[in-house]
């Protein structure tokens, strides 16, 4: 699998910056069971990959992220921009860091934005795999190339 | 699993690769069995390696009870996980090839065979490495970091050295302090303010660990080792408003009154004192020291009532794994060592106290110089079992987690 560079694609630079658009982290526990994990901070990093800040150590989400990057499993994120625009993309966690400068200056940043909280981690995700998802552009293309699937009511 | 009496073949004939260890173990991630082969064999630079270490940025430096160094190597390394792999000590040259590090102008790589098997970092250096402490002391020489642990070796000799045969045999601090020509003791003074200037650095360190040599002395044996840990853990109290902070004392295992002025002097939160090798006549040959002034049975004793103050989870003890196998007196077989340890560990945990494996990292100026540690598979079979009895007595490895020794395969796998 080629991992994708976001860079090359706007559409999604520009829903990762818009504080508005909802990011939903998928991951998958040692016995298969999904947890999904709404991560606000789920940003794009300058090679083009994604990052977020974990800030629970113990969280379940950051334990199955550890086992995807230990044992080669996938992960998920999903976009929904403001404009109801989404993407569903895949990949695979490459690093953490829990150490060091780049740590620290978001260790720092997390703190600013809300002295309660600490920072376990930053993730690291590549990218794989994209699919929009947007509702309308899905739905045209179905009716498009799936023109027999379609209720007859809405042909009267 | 290998036994290393019979089997004279070369090391890479007789044992299972890396390779071999993560297909026949999958539940053991690849990136804690490479942790563990590379401290086991330990690791060499290329010059491109070495070109892309930044002084400024990256640690070089470090003094601590058992190893000193200035070049401009790195410390030690930190694999995408967040795993800490240990390059510190000189390893005796037993024939084991070491993996090599080499970089190709982006990143650095763990290589074995010329084959990339890894991504590494360079551990980086702390601000406070560059300031020097009010009597003009280099802060760095006083306490040293990991990438989450302030780590404070304040007496860096052993009375056990003192006299002949005591030391145990796979330490190398009466070698190293005689080398490096270092004070005994450092200066409270220094350490107070060091730490005090090192936990200013947001995001840091998540804790502050004590140990050094024994020191036998006081009205009662070991009193004196007492007194100079609990005047380092009352003058960083303050720091903290005298609340408990995480930290971590290894120390000579202290008796019960010992211990209590421990929990209620300072604000220390977990305690270990480390029995290095789970069997009691093993324990005599290997440890004489420890073992003529407190005994196999009483260790473990003080153990157990060091459980009954700082609570389950909080006290263990560590061991370094594979020396149970030393010639000539050791175990004749690693199936047999596996076997006896896990059964002792299980015995320990009983008893509230859970065991924590460091790699036998075979150090030049050590007794123990001529031997080998065992085989790869032995070390993951024993951290496998060591999590298994963890997890079944239900301690956490919060004390000694993977961002804090960082030396424990056994509580890398609690992440998880
Ligand atoms: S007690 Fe043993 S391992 Fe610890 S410093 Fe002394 S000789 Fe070395």
């Amino acid at each position: 699998m080629t991992d994708l560079n976001l860079n090359d694609y706007p559409e999604i630079v520009l829903a990762l910056s818009d504080p508005l658009t909802v990011k939903v982290l998928g991951t998958i526990g040692s016995a298969g069971e999904p947890r999904l994990a709404v991560k606000s901070s789920i940003r794009l990093a300058q090679n083009g990959v994604l990052t977020y800040d974990e800030l629970i150590e113990t969280s379940r989400t950051n334990a199955n992220m550890v086992r995807a990057l230990w044992f080669n499993h996938k992960v998920a994120v999903s976009l929904i921009a403001p404009n109801a625009r989404a993407w569903l993309l895949s990949g695979r966690p490459d690093q953490v860091l829990i150490a060091g400068r780049k740590f620290q200056e978001r260790y720092q940043l997390v703190r600013q934005k809300n002295p309660e909280s600490g920072l376990a981690a930053v993730w690291f995700i590549v990218i794989e795999d994209l699919e929009e998802t947007t509702l309308t552009t899905r739905r045209a293309k179905e009716e498009a190339e799936r023109p027999l699937l379609i209720h007859l009511d809405r042909l009267l | 699993m290998r036994d290393p009496v019979k089997d004279l073949r070369p090391w890479r004939d007789a044992e299972k690769s890396l390779r071999e260890i993560t297909r026949e173990y999958p539940s053991f991630p690849k990136l804690i069995a490479l942790k563990i082969d590379a401290q086991r064999r330990g690791v060499v630079y290329t010059p491109k390696a070495l070109a892309a270490v930044d002084p400024t940025v990256h640690m070089t430096t470090v003094r601590s009870d058992y190893y000193d160094k200035e070049d401009l190597s790195p410390v030690s390394l930190i694999l995408d996980d967040g795993t800490t792999v240990f390059t510190e000590g000189v390893l005796a040259d037993i024939g084991l090839e070491p993996y090599v590090v080499d970089h190709d102008g982006r990143n650095a790589y763990l290589l074995d065979n010329d084959a990339p098997l890894a991504r590494v970092s360079y551990w980086e250096k702390p601000a406070y490495y560059a300031k020097t402490t009010a009597k003009g002391r280099p802060m760095w020489q006083v306490v040293s970091a990991r990438p989450q642990r302030l780590t404070i070796h304040p007496h860096q000799y052993c009375d056990f050295w003192k006299k002949p045969g005591q030391g145990c045999r796979f330490c190398v601090m009466a070698t190293n302090y005689k080398a490096y020509g270092k004070e005994a003791r450092l200066l409270v003074e220094d350490i107070i303010e060091t730490v005090g200037e090192a936990v200013k650095e947001p995001g840091g360190y998540q804790s502050v660990f004590l140990t050094g040599g024994t020191i036998l002395s006081g009205a009662t044996p070991l009193d004196d080792e007492l007194e100079l840990y609990l005047a380092i853990l009352k003058g960083i109290g303050p720091l903290f408003g005298g609340q408990k902070f995480p930290s971590q004392l290894i120390s000579t295992a202290f008796s019960l009154p010992q211990l209590a002025r421990l929990k209620a002097e300072t604000g220390l939160t977990s305690y270990t004192a480390d029995l290095e090798v789970l069997d009691a006549e093993l324990f005599k040959w290997i440890c004489p020291g420890k073992s003529r002034l407190i005994g196999y049975e009483g260790w473990k004793d003080r153990l157990a009532a060091a459980v009954g103050l700082f609570g389950r989870g909080r006290v263990n003890t560590g061991i370094v794994a594979g020396v149970e196998l030393a010639k000539p007196k050791g175990f004749k077989s690693e199936e047999e060592a596996l076997n006896a340890t896990l059964k002792e560990a299980r015995s320990l945990a009983e008893r509230g106290v859970f065991v924590v494996s460091c790699v036998w990292r075979v150090m030049t100026g050590s007794v123990f110089a001529r031997q080998r540690p065992p085989s790869l598979e032995y070390y993951v079979r024993l951290a496998l079992g060591l999590d298994a009895i963890r997890r079944e007595y239900g301690f956490l490895a919060d004390m000694d987690n993977y961002r804090r020794c960082g030396n424990h395969a056994d509580t890398d796998l609690a992440r998880i």
